[in-house]
């Protein structure tokens, strides 16, 4: 079993190793024009169904590589001869690829999503250096393992705030950043920003929160009704908690679960970072109700272990013990709930019907 | 966006709307028309069996349907009598294959006629699983839903199916289920796909229908279940109006009986009806293209082609109901901050509220941001309540929550005691508002707090309104309270009287009843009925025998008794005061203290003031004055004949407390003992001296750096002393390592001397040193001066003028004040501010006080002004009442002269400034002076001019 896991530690980090010199190549490339590589090959000859701008014919081709000036090398299926062929007068690329979908399966029903994520990795790692060709269809599982890889790193730090928290996630979110920015470069895709946003997110937890600061800065915000916006307030509030902002924070984070991106590596993220940042500032109340929500929304998940574990700490301390201080008169809130009670039921703290009995005896005269 | 946001009532939208995604059964049917097809050609006459096959494989490869049927039939009437095994193999794809034919073709009634003829023949046929399938979906398309239901069950029973294919059975039954509106039997069905579908998009489909279908059951714990299914953009969920308006329905209904929390985990989950529309449209362009591709590359894959057809006409289905329902995004919005608002996420709300009031047109935005403004109100620091409040009250002057967030945002201000801003804020509000809701409570906050500003006579004269206004006011009590304070503050001492005395009468059980009654008393002693205040001060102490105000009770009667040279009586109410402790503040209780010892050395008392003192030293309240209790021992063991204790006395106390350079009284008390030193016979001062040497030398063994520069400081003070080792001690301590040591006496005597010998350095130093370390002192004046000077001669005016400002409003009252202005009227002078310039010199002529030789450079500064601003005129008349009404003040009288005369020549009145110049040289107390020199080159100047 030891040696099981150890070969597949060591093959994710040679896989993260073969992505970053893969970016790294083509961050050098897009920066100065100078490559440091003249073919930028991929591992494998890629088959793939060209649609191109002049013609409304599919051409079967094999994918070599790009070149230099980022031309696209490839070969005519039945052909041995190479060409080239500008990205523009790509109309639709359908590239073929596959991933071992079982062991995926296996990865995703033990909820290993770091290990999920990284066999689609490995399955798509021919497909990176084409993702800026018009209408492919390799940008959604990309970012599909880019998120999933996220997912795992959050599970294994415990969506901590601050990125010296992460630390024990690195590899990660190394390895998601290099897949975000590769599917960031299809800038035909809509979701080409949601991928630099999955980087800036990576950048913060990576520490480098000033690189991460200045790609958000680059980014128009999107609409509050375009896809990319909770990702763009996600972000953004990751940000500022580095930052220990922690109300600027809360207020990013508000947009992303309250808006049109109801996505599942935003919308629970968004909630645990809330309630985290409520945790620093002290508004245990407040701390208590997000982690209530997201044991009550998101079981048999990862947050809702972590929310748990969260709401423990909170009764245990019995920082909402105290009635909440009310600021200002004349105020109409009202709201009677007990969700101390609530919480204590959900976390097994009091079983139903010392409840009941407990009622009862307050009702005696 | 324009219609106004609605907090009561739903969101206008039924769920009638959704109903219409659940009917695409017949739209499917449509879609089956739509299946390409070449014309009916017919049969070729004379074709063999085999030309025939191959005629119907081009047929069937190329989706020609209708081409197909006949030669189907054809190959089905040759073969169907055959006894050979291969012919009825061939013969039962053929009747199959026929079935299927007209079922693409959109021709249900045949497709089942076929059917049913392929099953009597071949119930156990390969086909035979798929064919009951096909068969029910005819059912199910044509609007037969019991039959189809039927046909599918009895399916599932007889034939086994794979998972693709009981996917496809369950979703068929559930959507026979939603077409009439079945829920429950709807559920069942959605719940197996979502758990079993092997691809996504139909467990997805599942999944959004089966929240739908829990929450139209109203199980919600169900719901909360699936919301992570529901978190996909590419879900049903972000395209389905269904889904959408049916959690909006719920969502409303819960909000509705005010389960706030219930309510906004719906809320959250519902896409507005514009993203709902542009995802389902981007959708069917994705579903349109799958088509085409599946018919394009997979022919033959007719299942896969159903499926996606049949999505495909769902989604067109839904997005053209969408048309029907009305946006709802606004409301939607608004409804999710108004939840988080009601369960206190207040920080949330507010974000939200803050959005809708950008979003919104001026008019609608007024609602959240009052609502942004609650929020704020619940959330510390006020910081944002205050701006949005603000905010509010600027853009909404006539609003509907105006008086509201005035009066609220006056409140805020009131409990973090910002006295100017809650006057300055409901005074607007009155102004704006004149019939505010809350009149009452502004015009007592703006009395109150005019009060704490210790403007009495605003504070009485709002409080007075208020209380003839309003007599029945809420606060009348309180105000009425107030309003006798204001008075008694205001020295109006009867009037008080008469307020607290009606007070008590009219509040015997007020909270504030105790403190009126010893404020009748106060005002019994201010005006002067120190016989009645007496007792009224002692009725007090006996009543109220646990009051708090009792320290101050025993202090104003032991004043009463002082008035009546009671000393005994007096000292003892002292002492009495002194008991109370704590409840004394510490000012009253020092004024006790040190009244008590005067009081005792008027009685001559000297033993009594040097066990009083001790006590006092021992006791060592925070904030006592011990430098000044110990001068208090000290002087009295002096007057008891014990001057070597007493001068003792000061040297061990230096010695205790003089390692602390903030202890400004140790300063004091070495003050003290060389002035005594000077009165004591020269031997036994020498021996002090002496001794204080001797002192010196132990201390700077301690290396305590504060103390010695004290004691160093001290000595050049001794009458012994050489010149030289006054010099030595000089040297010692004019440096610059000292000064982070010094004491703020040695640090003034380093700033001047460093000053006077030109160091400026460590003059500039010293009293920089002063101003950080001694702020709250009067040592900063002088050093506040020396800066502002040296930055003046640097032309750092800037920092010049902060200094001066400091002096002048800090020590206002101080004739350094007045120096000050001068000197920055003599600034602004130089930098052409003729403005400010003069308005720093009229300050200065303003102060009565200030009368001497200020007023006269103030006068010839208003001059200066004039004269700079061209107003020559103006400027000599400053000038003549200078030289007429302080002639006494030579140097400016002089000046005086000289400058009427120069504005008169500027004038061209060369007469009369010949005669102000004789005038000048004929003043005898002026003879000599510098200006005398001027005056005559200037009587040159008229005579060459021949005036």
């Amino acid at each position: 079993m030891t040696g099981t896991r150890d070969f597949s530690r060591w093959f994710r980090l040679a896989l993260c190793c073969v992505f970053a010199v893969l970016v790294a190549a083509q961050a050098q490339q897009a920066g100065d024009g100078q490559p440091v590589v003249k073919v930028n090959a991929p591992p494998a000859a890629l088959q793939a169904e060209l649609r191109l701008v002049k013609d409304k014919q599919r051409h079967k081709v094999s994918l070599i590589g790009r070149d230099s000036a980022g031309l696209v090398i490839y070969q005519l299926e039945g052909s041995s001869r190479r060409s080239v062929l500008k990205p523009s007068a790509i109309r639709r690329a359908k590239m073929k690829f596959s991933y071992d979908k079982k062991t995926y399966r296996k990865a995703v029903k033990a909820r290993d999503w770091s290990g999920a994520g990284l066999v689609i990795a490995r399955g798509i790692r021919p497909i990176l250096p084409f993702l800026d060709l018009k209408d492919n269809n390799g940008v959604g599982t990309t970012l599909r393992a880019a998120k999933l890889i996220m997912r795992g790193g959050d599970e294994k730090s415990k969506c901590a705030l601050m990125p010296a928290d992460r630390v024990v996630a690195a590899r990660d979110y190394k390895a998601a950043y290099v897949l975000a920015r590769a599917a960031a470069r299809a800038e035909w895709s809509s979701r080409a920003e949601e991928a630099q946003l999955l980087a800036c997110m990576c950048l913060v937890h990576l520490g480098k929160q000033t690189e991460a600061e200045a790609v958000l800065e680059r980014i128009a915000e999107p609409e509050p009704d375009q896809d990319d916006y909770g990702f763009h307030c996600l972000a953004r509030a990751y940000a500022l908690a580095a930052r220990e902002k922690y109300e600027e924070a809360i207020e990013a984070a508000v947009c992303a679960v309250d808006f049109e991106t109801k996505d599942i590596d935003v919308f629970p993220n968004a909630l645990i970072l809330t309630g985290r940042c409520y945790e620093k500032l002290e508004e245990w109340h407040r701390a208590r109700d997000v982690y209530y929500a997201l044991v009550r929304l998101f079981n048999k998940m990862h947050y809702e272990t972590l929310a748990r574990e969260r709401l423990l700490f909170i009764m245990e301390k019995g920082h909402t013990k105290s009635d909440e201080k009310v600021s200002a008169k004349n105020v109409f809130f009202g709201n009677d709930e007990d969700l101390n009670a609530k919480v204590n039921e959900l976390l097994g703290l009091v079983k139903k019907t010392d409840k009941k009995k407990s009622l009862k005896t307050e009702d005696l005269p | 966006m324009s219609e106004p946001v609605r907090i009561d009532g739903n969101c206008g939208c039924t769920h009638a709307t959704w109903r219409v995604g659940f009917l695409p059964v017949l739209l499917v049917a449509a879609w089956f028309a739509c299946m390409p097809s070449s014309s009916a050609a017919g049969l070729p006459e004379g074709a063999t069996p085999k030309e025939t096959r191959t005629m119907l494989a081009r047929a069937l490869n190329a989706g020609a349907f209708t081409e197909a049927i006949p030669l189907l039939e054809q190959l089905i009437t040759w073969f169907k009598t055959s006894k050979k095994p291969s012919y009825r193999r061939d013969c039962e794809n053929y009747r199959f294959q026929l079935g299927l034919c007209h079922y693409l073709l959109g021709q249900f009634p045949l497709s089942e006629k076929r059917f049913k003829e392929y099953l009597k023949k071949h119930r156990k046929g390969t086909h035979a699983p798929k064919v009951a399938v096909y068969l029910a979906d005819g059912y199910r398309f044509t609007g037969k839903l019991k039959q189809a239901v039927k046909s599918y069950d009895s399916a599932r029973k007889e034939y086994r199916y794979d998972q693709e294919w009981q996917t496809d059975i369950r979703c068929s039954l559930a959507r026979c289920f939603l077409a009439e509106e079945d829920w429950k039997g709807a559920i069942k069905h959605l719940a197996w796909v979502y758990e079993n579908a092997p691809d996504e998009q139909r467990a997805d489909w599942a999944v959004t229908l089966l929240t739908v279908g829990y929450l139209k059951e109203g199980k919600l714990k169900k719901v909360y279940k699936l919301v992570p299914y529901l978190m996909n953009p590419e879900s049903l969920a972000a395209r389905s109006i269904a889904f959408n308006l049916a959690a909006l329905e719920t969502a409303d209904i819960l909000f509705g009986e005010e389960r706030y929390r219930d309510a906004l985990w719906i809320y959250r989950l519902i896409y507005p009806k514009k993203t709902v529309a542009r995802r389902s449209k981007r959708h069917v362009r994705v579903l349109r293209n799958e088509v085409e591709d599946i018919r394009e590359f997979l022919r033959g894959h007719y299942r896969e082609l159903l499926r996606a057809q049949e999505r495909l006409a769902e989604s067109e289905a839904e997005l053209k109901s969408l048309e029907k329902v009305p946006e709802f995004g606004t409301e939607l919005r608004f409804r999710v901050a108004r939840s988080y608002m009601e369960i206190r996420r207040f920080r949330e709300a507010r974000a939200l509220f803050l959005y809708l009031r950008i979003e919104l047109d001026e008019e609608s935005a007024e609602q959240p941001l009052y609502l942004a403004f609650s929020c704020s109100t619940q959330l510390q620091p006020w910081d944002k309540a205050f701006e949005i409040g603000h905010e509010y009250m600027e853009a909404y002057p006539g609003g509907a929550f105006y008086d509201t967030v005035s009066i609220s945002v006056g409140q805020m201000y009131a409990m973090q005691r910002k006295w100017p801003l809650v006057i300055s804020t409901l005074t607007k509000a009155l102004e704006v508002s004149p019939q505010h809701e809350s009149i009452a409570e502004c015009m007592f906050l703006i009395g109150y707090a005019s009060f704490m500003e210790e403007k009495y006579k605003d504070a009485i004269k709002w409080l007075g309104d208020l209380n003839t206004k309003y007599p029945n006011h809420d606060r009348i009590e309180e105000s009425t309270y107030w309003l006798g304070m204001a008075k008694l503050f205001d020295s109006r001492y009867k009037e008080a009287f008469a307020i607290f005395d009606q007070y008590i009468v009219d509040y015997p059980n007020a909270g504030y009843c105790e403190d009126a009654t010893f404020r009748r008393a106060v005002c019994q002693y201010g005006l002067s009925q120190f016989r009645e205040a007496e007792g009224s001060l002692i009725r007090f102490a006996e009543k109220y025998s646990q009051s708090k105000l009792l320290g101050e009770v025993f202090m104003m009667l032991a004043d009463v008794h002082g008035n009546f040279g009671e000393l005994e009586k007096a000292v003892a109410s002292f002492q009495k005061a002194i008991d109370c402790g704590e409840q004394l503040n510490i000012e009253l209780y020092n004024y006790c203290c040190f009244r008590r010892g005067e009081m005792f050395n008027d009685m001559e008392a000297f033993e009594d003031i040097v066990g009083h003192f001790e006590a006092y030293i021992d006791r060592n309240r925070e904030g006592s004055n011990l430098p000044m209790a110990i001068y208090w021992v000290s002087r009295a063991q002096w007057q008891l004949g014990r001057q070597k204790d007493a001068m003792d006395y000061l040297l061990k106390s230096v010695v205790t407390y003089g390692k602390d350079r903030k202890a400004l009284g140790i300063d004091m008390l070495l003050q003290e003992w060389v002035s005594r030193s000077k009165s004591l016979g020269p031997k036994v001062s020498e021996e002090a001296w002496r001794q204080l040497g001797q002192l010196r030398a132990e201390v700077r063994k301690t290396r305590d750096r504060t103390l010695i520069l004290r004691l160093e400081h001290i000595f050049l003070f001794c009458p012994s002393s050489s010149d030289e080792g006054k010099a030595l001690t000089r040297r010692l301590i004019l440096r610059p390592e000292a000064v982070e040591y010094a004491a703020p006496t040695v640090l003034e005597y380093i700033m001047d001397e460093a000053h006077k010998d030109g160091n400026l350095e460590l003059a500039a130093k010293a009293a920089r040193t002063i101003v950080q370390d001694f702020t709250e002192t009067d040592y900063v004046i002088g050093a506040r001066m020396l800066l502002a000077e040296l930055a003046i001669e640097q032309e750092e005016y800037y920092t010049a003028e902060k200094h001066l400002n400091v002096i002048r409003e800090v020590f206002a009252s101080s004739g350094e004040a007045a120096k000050a202005l001068i000197m920055l009227g003599n600034m602004y002078l130089k930098q052409n501010s003729h403005a400010k310039a003069d308005r720093c010199f009229k300050d200065v002529l303003g102060v009565r006080e200030w009368r001497g030789p200020l007023w006269p450079e103030a006068l010839y500064g208003r001059g200066e002004c004039a004269r700079s601003r061209h107003d020559y005129r103006g400027a000599t008349q400053f000038y003549e009442r200078l030289y007429v009404l302080y002639g006494h003040h030579k140097i400016w009288v002089a000046k005086a002269y000289v400058a009427r005369a120069e504005c008169l020549l500027r004038m061209h009145e060369s007469r009369k400034a010949r005669e102000v110049l004789n005038e000048m040289l004929a003043n005898e107390d002026l003879a000599g002076m510098a200006e005398t020199k001027r005056a005559n080159e200037l009587l040159e100047v008229i005579k060459k001019r021949g005036g």
